[in-house]
């Protein structure tokens, strides 16, 4: 950009300066051209009175010589000539440098005197040799005198002429470079506009092929947020369903064994408040009954209920924590996390002849490192807990890089699997699939798939029943973007 | 209870032990003897219904009557309340709905895979134990037919 602007000032200052020289050289040129018109002029009219006062020279001497009167008539006109000739020349010799004219007026006026009375004499035929000499010798003389004054004029001049033409041919070739200079300096110009248009041009298309990208993506990021809000909708939806569904259940327990409580104490009362009236047989068994199953298992039931919600409540709140739970980015080496998540179950796989296989190919992630612990230990231990009792387990922790920003950590076993139909239900808060034969709650995987999320991160899972399951950890490899992102 | 002069079966799907506990008893105090097998899971309780082949040949000649939680630990009661209304052998089996929920949608969708009568447990006892007993006139009616 800078050199084109450069190259456009460069231009223009060279054309103005060429403009100015030009026109500079153009008047000086008009100056030259009517010096040396005037010169011309002064030159011809020199020469012209000099040629007339030859003339009257030729005929005076002509008509002396013949007595010829034929001879008198270019006399006559030369002699008129002359008065005139010497009247236009003469006041403008001081603006060409030369010496007033006085002298020369003076040897004109003497010379045509002369003249005049050599051939008033010569026509009387009253002259005699001598004067005639006399006359002829004073004419000569002045002539002579005339003719060396304006031969000196018009040698000046034509030196004058020569130096004005020559200064003429300077100012031309002056104007010839000019215009050369000026035509390279029309062609920088040019270039430097057409440089600088091209320029602005591509940059106006790099801008506008910008704006057209940034737009897009803002669509496509606009359509992903729609998504998230969707799904993080249909998730607090079916969060409250499951979670009304499953704290009704316990209540319906409480309310229902608070009703046998009262329907229990009938008989007991019957019995207890007799107040000495008679007591039936049926009655006493009714009595014993109530006291010896009916209110225990009531109670029973009362207790547990309650102790079910208390335990419901206490993971609705662990889970609500861990979204609340700020997040610490950290350097964590993945591999140094998988051994040691490892080495947590390795006494159990050893007991059961199992294997663990460790394949980390991701350098240093940035991430919350309890989160990540918490969920890979999770899965682990899943594996652990859902081994295929007729093989030995084996587990693989595989981690590689996926796309640009992400890291996968694959979590793989042999154990029992999963069906098809319950690959979502895993993950929901209470929920578990396959035969109830191992102690759990239900809330192992919903916290995991909770604590990638809060990592803007997700969980997959594929497996086949009776297989063996893959859990995939779907993790940013920097979470620091992701937080300033939450943060807008 | 009978149907056709033959004992009914009552299938219990319910894993909540006390919801068992109180279904059976007011089951009973309506005056329903007839034998009740409790399930505290979807997959014994298809084994028991449609045999280990989930063929529900098994089932051919039996006379059950199943009482159905839709939400268990290892699967829903819809996908079992699925199996059983696909299955040609088990199909015209009665199947009671009894679920915590009173979502219109789901109802919906019970009755329309084939559901015959849906309960939902309230926790108002007493309409509880009503709703159980309209249950053993159900079972009269279909003693009658």
């Amino acid at each position: 950009m800078r050199r084109s602007t450069g190259l456009l000032a460069l231009g223009a200052l060279l054309l103005v300066l060429v403009g100015s020289i030009g026109t500079y050289i153009a008047f000086r040129a008009d100056e030259t051209f009517g010096l040396i018109v005037d010169e011309r002029e002064m030159r011809r009219n020199a020469a012209d009175l000099l040629s007339a006062l030859q003339d009257t020279e030729i005929g005076q001497r002509g008509f002396i010589v013949t007595q010829d009167q034929a001879f008198l008539a270019p006399y006559e006109d030369a002699r008129n000539r002359v008065p005139r000739l010497a009247d236009t020349l003469l006041p403008h010799l001081p603006e060409h440098g030369e010496a007033d004219g006085a002298e020369l007026r003076q040897l004109v006026e003497r010379r045509l005197e002369l003249a005049e009375i050599t051939l008033a004499d010569v026509a009387e035929g009253g002259i005699d040799r001598l004067s005639l000499i006399g006359l002829e010798g004073e004419g000569r003389a002045t002539m002579d005198r005339i003719r060396e004054i304006l031969t000196g004029v018009l040698d000046r001049s034509d030196a004058r002429n020569a130096e004005a033409i020559a200064r003429q041919e300077r100012l031309n070739r002056l104007l010839q470079i000019a215009s050369v200079v000026g035509g390279l300096a029309t062609l920088v110009v040019i270039g430097g506009a057409f440089l600088e248009m091209s320029r602005q041009l591509r940059a106006l298309g790099a801008a506008e092929e910008e704006m057209r990208r940034l737009n897009a993506g803002l669509e496509e990021r606009v359509q992903q947020r729609t998504v998230d809000l969707m799904r993080a909708n249909q998730e607090v939806q079916r969060f409250a369903y499951i979670v009304t569904h499953d704290l009704r259940a316990p209540l319906v327990n409480i309310m229902g064994f608070t009703s046998e409580l009262e329907t229990a104490l009938k008989p007991l009362q019957a019995y207890v408040l007799a107040d000495g009236s008679p007591i039936s047989e049926s009655d006493i068994r009714d009595a014993r009954l109530a006291a010896a199953e009916d209110l225990p298992e009531a109670l029973g039931f009362i207790r547990s209920s309650t102790r079910k919600m208390d335990g419901l409540i206490n993971a609705i709140l662990k889970i609500s924590r861990d979204g609340r739970r700020e997040l610490k980015p950290a350097p964590i080496d993945l591999k140094a996390l998988a051994e040691l998540t490892a080495a947590t179950v390795q006494h159990q796989i050893s007991d059961m002849d199992g294997s663990v296989e460790i394949d980390v190919r991701v350098p240093e992630i940035i991430g919350d490192r309890l989160s990540l612990e918490q969920a890979l230990g999770n899965l682990v231990d899943n594996a652990v807990k859902y081994a295929h009792p007729d093989r030995p387990l084996r587990l693989k922790i595989h981690a590689y890089r996926e796309g640009a920003r992400m890291v996968r950590i694959d979590v793989s076993d042999n154990g029992r699997g999963i069906s098809g139909d319950d690959h979502d239900r895993v993950f929901e808060l209470f929920r578990r699939a396959g035969a109830q034969d191992r102690p759990g709650e239900g809330i192992g995987l919903a916290h995991v798939r909770t604590l990638m999320r809060n990592l803007g991160g997700e969980i997959t899972l594929q497996s086949v029943a009776g297989q063996g399951s893959t859990f995939t950890l779907h993790v940013p490899a920097d979470l620091r973007p992701v937080l300033n992102e939450v943060k807008l | 209870m009978k149907a056709l002069g033959k004992e009914v079966t009552i299938v219990m799907v319910e894993d909540d032990e006390g919801h068992a506990r109180l279904i059976e008893k007011n089951i009973r105090r309506a005056g329903v003897n007839n034998e009740i097998i409790p399930f505290v899971n979807g997959g014994e309780a298809l084994t028991y219904i449609l045999g280990e082949d989930r063929s529900g040949k098994v089932s051919e000649g039996r006379y059950l009557l199943v009482l159905l939680d839709l939400n268990l630990p290892d699967m829903t009661g819809i996908d079992i309340l699925k199996q059983l209304k696909s299955n040609s052998y088990v199909r015209h089996l009665p199947v009671v709905i009894l679920t915590t929920t009173d979502d219109e949608a789901e109802i919906k969708r019970c009755y329309d895979l084939g559901a015959n009568v849906y309960i939902t447990k309230p926790v108002e006892y007493d309409s509880f134990a009503n709703a159980i007993r309209q249950l053993g006139l159900f079972f009269s009616v279909m003693q009658v037919s």
